[in-house]
């Protein structure tokens, strides 16, 4: 198994303070590895993107971390904590280490500066010791790696396509080489030829820069194709944890299933598309115990008394799964 | 090049429109500004000095509207706008002359202080909300609130009067002369404080407030978010992109607002008897003197529009996407 990059352990985000706090991510325990894509899915609340915003230390306000721990592991020096570091060391570390690109590709650049003014800055803050001409020549070579041409440079962003800022926007992300990118919906404003030339280069981008993935979506049928491994997200926890193929063929959590029934499979046999029934929970109120157990098919007694604890099913004894469900064969071993 | 030129086409056309309306409506107004004149004498003039007066005001019944109007042309472009009634004989551009840089001296570096002022802490308010400079806005949009003559006269009620540092009225101590000599610089500088304190309190409210709001509107956009994320310093954040685009409706404010230094000041110039344009427009409505409100409307329409073309060209400057490639 490889070596992790990225530890986020027992991580909680609340919106609000006191009593009147929304707990958007519950005890979510997630790891990185190098090199990986992992993908990370689920509908709308759930709260990938809040966890996201979390672990770099972005979440705007009344967002709150209530608890856990990010241990960062630089290559050949001592992991951290990005939750402990200072003003000064979290803004170094954002994006040298970890880059973000967010779900707004229309809206990510400012729009009264120059491309490169944008590119340029953040060579500028992190490396000031490169020259001028060395920082445009980075930016450069940057752009024509996602495929913008260097006269493009001096555009303003309303002078480019959806497309064009987008890959604007993940050739930003890589500028500074980090060892993790983090991806929230990168490709949902897009069409899909378009969303595909972009994972198709992104895929090319890894392995030639070799970085780590962590990337966010509600398009499941995206993940199963492009990433390595896949955790589920639903009201917050993180469900169930496996690879993607694994995942795809034989998903544990009746969540999972649910959703890989919401959309129609390319080959293979035909199979019906059932979607799941209800909605997703309100994070104000939530149910006890399994909070998906008020839309799940299988639920029973035990599942709205007890809260479903994550851990490798019994059923299948593989230590890269796990799966937080009380049916038979998924509760945990120990 | 070609959105300039266009501009400019139509601020011609606007200046031409402004100063036709500007001919006829001392002419639309009933009354005549030589009966004026012949009150003012009390009945000391001969028929002859009132029939000569009617030909020197271009009164004389013989000259059509159109020959008037003509002739109004020409006048412009020789710079000569008429002799004043009130201050008769003297040139309506001479008096102008004299005023226009008392204004624009005071108004004019209030109105940028106040400009300046207001959006910096605006810029602050803005981004570091829920801070004790938020609850700065209540107390200044009280201050903005109060009628501006009522301030003036509380200020002179208050501060001005026998042996207070502040003189009540007045450009400059009165038997001193203009001159750019140490003594009156001091003078008129001691003069134009209580009105430009004044006026810096009325004004700025605004500034604050519309550049705390577009700094709250725009630090929510995503790209604060993605700067915030680069790692850059919450200095360069703040500044090279929330504070430089929330700046482009105040920017454009702000140059409109240049347009009415001229005009804008009257109750201030009234309530202080500060010798500039706003004081001269009053005396002129109260003894009218139609040259002299002529000239007035003349310098208040030119300066609006040169505003707008600042304006037209600071957003062109400041915002790429209003540019149109060529």
């Amino acid at each position: 198994m490889k070596a992790p990059v990225l530890e986020i352990r027992d991580f909680n985000v609340d919106y609000g303070l006191g009593d009147q706090a929304v707990r958007a991510v519950r005890d979510v325990t997630l790891t990185l590895h190098r090199g990986e894509v992992l993908g990370l899915a689920g509908e709308s609340g759930s709260g990938k993107s809040t966890l996201a915003y979390g672990v770099t230390r972005l979440l705007p306000p009344p967002g709150v971390i209530s608890g856990g721990s990010v241990i960062y592991h630089p290559p050949g020096d001592q992991p951290y904590d990005v939750m402990g570091l200072a003003d000064a060391e979290l803004r170094a570390f954002r994006w040298a280490e970890t880059s973000i690109v967010f779900q707004g590709a229309m809206n990510s650049l400012n729009p009264v500066h120059k491309v490169s003014t944008q590119m340029l800055d953040v060579i500028r803050a992190h490396e000031p010791q490169l020259t001028p001409p060395a920082r445009v020549a980075r930016a450069k070579e940057m752009l024509k790696l996602v495929g913008i041409s260097a006269d493009r440079m001096d555009a303003y962003p309303h002078q480019l396509s959806g497309g064009m800022r987008q890959r604007v926007m993940i050739g930003m992300a890589l500028v500074l080489e980090p060892q993790i990118v983090i991806m929230d919906e990168p490709t949902t404003a897009l069409d899909v030829v378009m969303q595909r030339q972009i994972l198709a280069q992104l895929v090319e981008l890894r392995e030639r820069l070799d970085f780590s993935v962590l990337f966010i979506t509600h398009d499941l049928s995206l993940l199963v194709e492009f990433a390595d491994r896949i955790a589920i997200m639903y009201g917050g926890r993180i469900v169930e944890e496996a690879r993607s193929a694994e995942l795809y063929k034989d998903s544990l959590h009746p969540y999972s299933e649910g959703l890989l029934r919401s959309f129609p499979a390319l080959r293979g046999p035909r199979r019906e598309l059932s979607g799941i029934p209800g909605s997703p929970p309100d994070l104000r109120g939530m149910p006890s115990g399994c909070a998906f157990h008020p839309r799940c098919p299988h639920a029973f007694d035990r599942c709205s008394t007890e809260i479903p604890v994550l851990g490798v099913p019994a059923a299948r004894n593989d230590p890269n799964r796990s799966v937080a469900c009380w049916l038979p064969g998924r509760v945990p071993v120990a | 090049m070609k959105f300039l030129l266009q501009r400019l086409a139509f601020y011609l056309f606007t200046a031409w429109a402004a100063i036709t309306i500007n001919f006829f409506i001392p002419r639309l107004i009933p009354g005549d500004p030589v009966t004026s004149l012949i009150n003012k004498f009390q009945g000391q003039m001969s028929t002859e000095a009132i029939n000569s007066l009617y030909v020197l005001f271009g009164l004389d019944k013989d000259a059509s509207m159109w020959s008037q109007y003509i002739d109004y042309w020409g006048q412009v472009f020789r710079g000569d706008l008429g002799l004043s009634f009130t201050f008769f004989p003297t040139p309506v551009s001479e008096i102008l002359g004299q005023s226009l840089p008392w204004t624009i001296a005071l108004v004019g570096i209030t109105t940028f202080a106040s400009f300046m002022i207001g959006t910096g802490l605006g810029v602050l308010a803005g981004w570091r909300r829920g801070s004790w400079l938020d609850g700065l806005l209540p107390v200044t949009t009280f201050l903005s609130s109060i009628p501006y003559f009522w301030l003036g006269l509380i200020a002179i009620t208050l501060l001005a009067g026998q042996g207070s540092f502040f003189p009540s009225s007045g450009g400059y101590e009165p038997g001193l002369v203009p001159a750019w000599d140490s003594e009156f610089i001091g003078s008129a500088v001691r003069h134009s404080l209580l009105p430009a304190i004044t006026i810096l309190i009325s004004s700025v409210s605004g500034w604050i407030l519309s550049m705390r709001n577009m700094m709250v509107t725009v630090a929510s956009e995503d790209y604060i978010t993605v700067a915030h994320a680069k790692g850059l310093s919450e200095r360069r954040v703040m500044l090279s992109y929330a504070a430089r685009n929330a700046l482009l409706p105040n920017v454009s404010g702000f140059a409109l607002s240049l347009g009415f230094i001229v005009g804008g000041t009257l109750l201030v110039e009234i309530v202080f008897s500060y010798p500039g344009i706003g004081y001269n427009l009053f005396q002129a409505v109260g003894a009218k003197d139609y040259p002299l409100m002529q000239g007035v409307f003349l310098v208040i329409t030119i300066s609006v529009l040169v505003a707008n073309l600042i304006a037209d060209v600071a957003y062109l400057l400041l915002d790429p996407r209003t540019r149109k490639e060529g």
